[in-house]
């Protein structure tokens, strides 16, 4: 159940990242209309949490579900801002890379 | 309508969040940071006690390990024997008993044998590290006010931070690395306390309430008149066993093993398959007429909530005597300070409690630097004040992860048998990591910004030899994972360790 909850949290957190205008704006580009988008990843983020919480408590009780849940959530939200900053193309999949991006991201982390 | 933090309010709550964090960072990191290394508690024994390092067997058997000790030693006829029941984190049996001169005494027995085992004698993590990070190892109680005040201290940051933060939404994935070091630190700060906000006031909040006594003993001193030496003098005398020792000798408890099981089925069929194991088992009364058993479990490995649970047995006849399951009302607090122990076996759990806590140390670390950066201007020399907090900074953050790293590497080195001016072992490794924080200290004092970069490059440097040390002296290192799954993630921890503070100490050359 720990592996669901994982994948449910990380996507909720990763879309509530692309709810925030300046996210989504390094992520899908500026975009005319994205208003809508992002109000709808924000519930659909709501849904995900919901759901892994729950499916938590169903099978690991509700004592250590929300403790998993809570930090979880904490793990995914700086490992999300971690890509955010760091390695932002790997979330950009539409976006062909000729490879210097990669060597430049490197040569930040390293240097 | 938007809810507008009045700025005059805003300015009040970052004087204090400033001041009461610099006044308590020191303090604040060191118990967060052996409350982190506190989560592996019995990991960091089983790497600083080698003869540890074995899988306890499917079934223990207490009767051929325990009790044929106790057939061997000369016991005090009406004491209490305890024995520790081995668990997946614990692999030995633990005997705890009283001998006819009155002195106590605690051996380890290998499960598999009934030896005893001659351990390395460290205080290690279940009892160094776990004790330093609720008393900093300061004797006369100061140890534990001090903690506790940084506990209400920590609340209070959090609280104030909340205030003091303009953009919590806004920025609440945001890291910018590549902006100018203040931004950048300040970024780090806030992403670490935002994201791992129920976590920063939960930990101190559980922290407080596990101590409350010690720390708020005037209540429980009300029936005193107040007077709480009277409570805790009352509070030691206060014995009162179940049944009284009759004096006359009796037959020697013949079976520990059936009582534990039994015990086990009771409370698997109260609470289904999920149960959590007995823990401890105890002989009130041992080799009196009036003997009885009592199978006991206080921190549950299957669930958060502590306990304790009791089940008292008759060893003459297996009859229930009396059983004792806390009340309702005490399952809240149970949970708020079982959270906090976190004695359960939940891996995945741990990891994160582990993560979590290293979140915060540098959620400290980082409001720290971005205290001196805020009030560094270069070339005017540092203020007397940012040196000063530059250097408490240092030697509090670096300075403490080299004292445990040394602390570990002086572990593997000490011989067995040192007992200088007749000093025990486990206190010369203590030693070490008092002089080596304090040498920490001293050299952020001398060096100024420059202490950064060298002590980085120690912690590296240290934590790579205490793998090394621990493959000279042991024969195990984690590429072949021998020994135990325990000591092999603490040494690839150690290497991750290692690995970060060189890139730490490569990235701070280049600036």
């Amino acid at each position: 159940m720990i592996p669901l909850m994982v994948c449910l949290i990380f996507a909720a957190c990763l879309l509530l990242a692309m709810s925030q205008e300046r996210h989504w704006k390094s992520l899908a580009g500026a975009a005319a209309d994205h208003h809508r988008a992002r109000v709808m990843s924000r519930f659909a983020a709501a849904a995900l949490l919901g759901v892994a919480l729950m499916a938590g408590i169903a099978v690991e009780g509700a004592g250590f579900a929300v403790l998993v849940w809570t930090l979880l959530a904490n793990v995914a939200s700086v490992a999300i801002a971690m890509v955010l900053a760091f390695l932002p193309a790997l979330l950009r999949p539409q976006q062909p890379t000729d490879g210097t991006d990669r060597h430049r991201i490197r040569s930040q982390i390293l240097l | 309508m938007r809810f507008q933090v009045p700025e005059h309010f805003r300015q009040s709550m970052g004087w204090l969040h400033t001041w009461l964090g610099i006044g308590l960072s020191a303090v604040l990191f060191a118990v967060f940071w052996t409350g982190t290394l506190t989560v592996f508690d019995r990991e960091i024994d089983r790497w600083m006690k080698p003869e540890l390092r074995f899988q306890p067997p499917e079934a223990v058997s207490l009767d051929a390990t325990a009790l044929s000790r106790l057939a061997q030693v000369d016991v005090q006829r009406g004491s209490v024997v305890w024995v520790g029941i081995p668990r997946e984190r614990i692999p030995a049996v633990r005997l705890i008993y009283e001998d006819s001169q009155g002195e106590s005494h605690e051996e380890w027995l290998d499960p598999r044998t009934g030896a005893v085992l001659a351990l390395t004698d460290s205080h290690a993590g279940s009892e160094f590290l776990f004790r330093f990070h609720f008393m900093l190892h300061i004797p006369g109680g100061v140890g534990y006010y001090l903690v506790g005040l940084a506990a209400l201290g920590m609340l209070a940051l959090v609280v104030s931070g909340i205030f003091v933060h303009r953009k919590i939404i806004q920025e609440f994935f945001t890291f910018r690395p590549r902006k100018r070091a203040r931004r950048a630190f300040l970024d780090l700060h806030n992403l670490m306390a935002v994201t791992g906000l129920p976590f920063h006031f939960i930990i101190p909040f559980s922290g407080l309430l596990i101590l409350v006594t010690t720390w708020f003993p005037w209540s429980m001193g009300l029936p005193f008149e107040g007077d709480v030496r009277r409570l805790d003098a009352a509070m030691l005398a206060y014995e009162r066993p179940l049944i009284t020792a009759t004096g006359r000798p009796g037959e020697p408890v013949e079976s520990l093993d059936m009582h534990v099981s039994r015990a086990h089925a009771m409370w698997r069929a109260a609470e289904g398959t999920g149960t959590s194991d007995p823990e401890w088992v105890a002989i009130f009364n041992v080799h009196d007429a009036a003997s009885y058993v009592v199978v006991e479990r206080f921190f549950a490995n299957r669930r958060v909530a502590l306990g304790p649970d009791q089940i008292v047995f008759d060893p003459r006849n297996g009859a229930v005597i009396d059983q004792f399951t806390p009340p309702p009302v005490q399952r809240a607090s149970a949970w708020i300070e079982g959270l906090h122990w976190i004695q359960f076996d939940h891996w995945a759990l741990r990891w994160l409690y582990f993560i979590a806590g290293l979140g915060g140390c540098t959620m400290i670390g980082a409001g720290l630097v971005y205290w001196m950066q805020a009030r560094t201007r270069p070339p005017r020399p540092d203020a007397i004040q940012v040196r000063v907090v530059r250097a408490i900074s240092i030697g509090s953050t670096t300075g403490m992860l080299i004292a445990t790293a040394a602390f570990l590497v002086a572990n593997r080195l000490i011989p067995a048998d040192a007992a200088p001016a007749g000093m025990h072992r486990h206190d010369l490794e203590i030693q070490v990591f008092f002089g080596t924080w304090a040498l920490a200290f001293l050299h952020a004092a001398v060096r100024g910004t420059q202490a950064w970069r060298d002590q980085c490059l120690a912690v590296s440097g240290l934590c790579a030899l205490a793998v090394f040390l621990n493959w000279i002296t042991t024969g195990h290192h984690p590429i072949a994972m021998a020994g135990s799954a325990a000591v092999a993630c603490m040494d690839i921890a150690l290497l991750a360790g290692a690995a970060v503070a060189l890139l730490a100490f490569l990235r701070l050359r280049k600036s």
